[in-house]
Formats: structure tokens, C-alpha cells, sequence
């Protein structure tokens, strides 16, 4: 059994038969019973025909009313239809457990800075791509002194038969091996025979990751100088300064991040330990999803719909407008029933959730 | 003589037996051998009230047909109760 509330509820027979008739009274409107034109038939009719449904359907329209505050509490992540068990009646009264689905607000906590992967990972990407940008505009500067890591090289080789010209590459930063520990230190116009293990991108094919033998010359070293990150390098590029430059890496990497929301959702799900609710896992299990992943993909997003009611994320009516014309467009109708815009709704907010707990700092 | 539960079959729930008890009469189908002696004592037996007046139809069945082996419904004995003023008959007990 999955995560449930339960309420107990109470009241008088009295009420319970009220709610009763009144439900068979709408009912009767479109009810067709043999023997009766469509509407007509009489309401006690109606009351036996559909005892039993009309006796949970009034339980549960009783209860929602009772416990209104509590279930716009969590509005709208109810997942599945409340159910009623251990209905109890005497002569005078009425009591019975309304059970709903719904996320845990109370009983977990979640922390923003523990959903590292999405956060960290969205830095990381920045600084990335800070990185490449700068690397693209390095400038470079022959030196005479030896060549070191992070320095670019321009080699003449020959060996194997082979010889090329000019070769240009990169030594590598902290620990070299191989034919890149061979070749650091070098001064432009030195030569020297080297045997080592060579790169995979080197240019004679036979050596290419294999051990070898081969003489090169330096032809220059070339110092690599990086901009340096700030307002003026932001110019640059076109953007009026650093802050704004990073702002539109950030949106451009959200953009790519978009479809690791999942990730997100799953590192939530390592932050609970408890069973998702039945219907939530039985509804993603609908999309055609294995049991296991179902399960674990529910806990996250119970972990995710609990944060936004605890947060307080609301939609409002122009975003869901929005979205709603979005989705009208793209089916090509001019409305989308209720039960959609609920489900829009929901996505909306767990957009925005997730937004918000990769933001937070 | 025959059993009350044996004449009376089932009331007749429809709209027009619905409409019929304003006019305090009841309409039950009934075995199709039962006389309306028989059915104004069942009634009174069964329901505990007093019969006034009891009036039988027989009803015919309607011709049906299965591919292309014709016949009919089966047909059936309706009985009309008048109730003596005041007694009332509740079909939907416990409603």
C-alpha cells in the first residue's frame, strides 16, 4: 500500500439519506429505466436501482464537503478518486474513513540543496561553456622558453616513412605520459627522437595509440592566453556585460536541461523513503513504464508535488492561458476540456517547481 | 387453492403503474390461472390492506423474432388492485 490519508468522518443518517435523494433526483433527469420514458422514472426507484453507488458517491460529496479546507489544501494533486472504506452505520449516525492520495506535505522534508544533480549539473554546464568561449578567443603568443602544460606546440615528425609537416597540438595540464611527457620542456628550434606511446589523434595512422619511434622538430611553442572573464569579455561576445552573458548561457543550458527534468525528479525520489501513492504509480505505469521505474518516478514526483504545495507555487491564469492556447493550437481545437487544463495545471507547476529547485542556491 | 406468492408474481413497475397509484390502484402481474378471488386475497394476505376492487387484463405477448424463427413473448395475466381508502401498498420498502 502506497501513501494515503485517511479522514474519519462523521454525521447523521440523516444527512447521508438527504444527500442520498438528492443525488437520485439528479440522477432520475438521465436515468432510463425499463418501463419509464427517459427522466420519469420515480426517485425511490432510482434509490434502489443504484443503492450502493449513490451511497459511496454521497459519502464522498459529504466528505468533501466536511473536509473542504483540507482537500483544497491539496488541490490539485489528489491523485486518483478518494476512496471510502469502513463505512459504519447505526440507527441515528453515520461514520466512515475517507482515504485520498495525496502527497506527503507533513510527513517529508525536502532540500533544495540536496537536489545537487540538477543544480550543480546546470553550473558545471555554465562554466563549460564559459570555458569554451574563452578557449575559442585565446590568443596566442610565441615564447621562447620551454614549452609547458597548456602550451601549443607546432611539430615537424618523421617516422614510419612519414613526415609531416606541421603538426599542431596541445600539451596537456597536470600529469602527461606517453609522447606528451616526451615533448613538454621542448624550446622552439629543438629536435629530438622520441619513443613512447602515441595519442590517438596522432597524425601517422600506424602509430596511432601504439608504442613507436619518431623524430620531431619544434617549430614553435605558442603560449595560450586566455581572456580573462569579465565585462570587457562579455562585450565582446556581444552581451552588455559578464552577468548578462552568463544569464543567457544559463537560459540556453535550462533549455538543454529540459529534458533531464526526469534526473531531477529521480534524485527527489532518493530523498523519501516512503511508498508513492497506488494511483500515482499505477498512472505512470499507464504510460507503458515498468513497474520499478514507475514506482520510483512516482516517489520523485510525490516528492515534487508535496514541495509545491509546501512552497505555495501557484499558476496563475495568464501562464495557464498561455499554455492552454498552446496545446489548443497544437491539436488543432478551439477548447480543451477541464480534466486537461487540470492537467496542464499540474505540469505548469511542476515546470515552475523545478525551476525553482534548480535556481535555489 | 394456491399459495399468495404463487398468484402474485411481481408488482408491475412503469410509468403507468406509477401513475395509477394516485388513484390508490396497484398493478401486479399475476399467474395466469388466478381469478380475482384468488388475487384480491393473495394481495390482502401479502401486503396486509384491505382490496376493494380487482380487475384482470390478459396480456398478450408481443411477436418477436429470432433471425427467422418467428414467435412471441410469452403472454401474461395483469391484474389491476383498487385499495380500500386509506391502505397503501409500499413497493419500495425501506427506501
Amino acid at each position: 500500500m502506497g501513501y494515503a490519508k485517511t479522514f474519519t468522518i462523521k454525521g447523521e443518517k440523516e444527512e447521508l439519506k438527504k444527500k442520498m435523494r438528492k443525488l437520485a433526483e439528479e440522477y432520475r433527469k438521465e436515468a432510463e429505466i425499463p418501463g419509464f420514458r427517459k427522466g420519469r422514472a420515480p426517485v425511490e426507484l432510482i434509490l434502489i436501482r443504484m443503492g450502493d453507488a449513490l451511497e459511496e458517491e454521497a459519502l464522498r460529496k459529504l466528505a468533501e464537503e466536511k473536509i473542504k479546507r483540507e482537500m483544497e489544501r491539496y488541490s490539485p494533486f489528489i491523485y486518483g478518486a478518494p476512496r471510502v472504506e469502513n463505512v459504519k452505520k447505526s440507527e441515528e449516525e453515520y461514520s466512515f474513513d475517507l482515504i485520498l492520495e495525496v502527497p506527503p506535505v507533513d510527513e517529508i522534508e525536502i532540500d533544495p540543496k540536496k537536489i545537487k544533480k540538477g543544480r550543480e549539473a546546470i553550473e558545471a554546464r555554465i562554466q563549460e561553456e564559459l570555458k569554451k568561449l574563452q578557449e575559442i578567443n585565446a590568443e596566442l603568443k610565441s615564447v621562447k622558453r620551454k614549452s609547458k602544460g597548456g602550451d601549443v606546440v607546432y611539430l615537424e615528425i618523421e617516422g614510419e616513412g612519414e613526415r609531416i609537416e606541421n603538426w599542431t597540438c596541445e600539451i596537456p595540464k597536470g600529469k602527461r605520459k606517453g609522447f606528451y611527457r616526451e615533448i613538454a620542456g621542448l624550446k622552439a628550434g629543438e629536435e629530438k627522437e622520441i619513443e613512447a606511446e602515441f595519442p590517438e589523434d596522432f597524425p601517422i595512422d600506424s602509430l596511432r595509440g601504439k608504442e613507436g619511434k619518431v623524430k620531431i622538430k619544434v617549430l614553435d611553442v605558442k603560449e595560450k592566453k586566455l581572456p580573462e572573464l569579465n565585462d570587457d569579455f562579455a562585450k565582446d561576445m556581444g552581451f552588455e556585460n559578464l552577468e548578462e552573458l552568463k544569464k543567457s548561457l544559463r537560459e540556453q543550458v535550462m533549455e538543454e536541461m529540459k529534458g533531464h527534468e526526469d534526473d531531477i525528479i529521480l534524485s527527489l525520489a532518493q530523498q523519501v523513503d516512503m511508498d508513492p501513492p497506488d494511483s500515482l504509480v499505477a498512472g505512470i505505469m499507464r504510460e507503458g513504464k515498468p513497474e520499478e521505474q514507475a514506482k520510483l518516478e512516482a516517489k520523485g514526483l510525490m516528492a515534487l508535488d508535496a514541495y509545491i504545495l509546501k512552497e505555495k507555487i501557484t499558476v496563475d491564469d495568464e501562464e495557464l492561458e498561455k499554455k492552454i492556447d498552446e496545446v489548443a493550437d497544437q491539436a488543432g481545437v478551439d477548447r480543451v476540456s477541464d480534466d486537461v487544463v487540470e492537467i496542464l495545471k499540474i505540469q505548469i507547476l511542476r515546470e515552475k517547481a523545478i525551476k525553482k529547485l534548480t535556481e535555489e542556491k | 387453492m394456491k399459495e399468495p406468492r404463487e398468484v402474485i408474481i411481481r408488482p408491475v413497475i412503469t410509468e403507468k403503474a406509477t401513475r395509477l397509484k394516485e388513484l390508490n390502484q396497484y398493478v401486479f402481474e399475476v399467474h395466469p390461472d388466478a381469478n380475482k378471488h384468488e388475487i384480491k386475497k393473495a394481495v390482502e394476505e401479502l401486503f396486509k390492506v384491505k382490496v376493494k376492487k380487482v380487475r384482470t387484463i390478459n396480456v398478450k405477448g408481443k411477436p418477436a423474432r429470432r433471425g427467422r424463427i418467428e414467435g412471441r413473448r410469452k403472454s401474461w395475466k395483469k391484474a389491476i388492485v383498487t385499495l380500500k381508502e386509506g391502505d397503501v401498498i409500499n413497493l419500495f420498502e425501506g427506501v
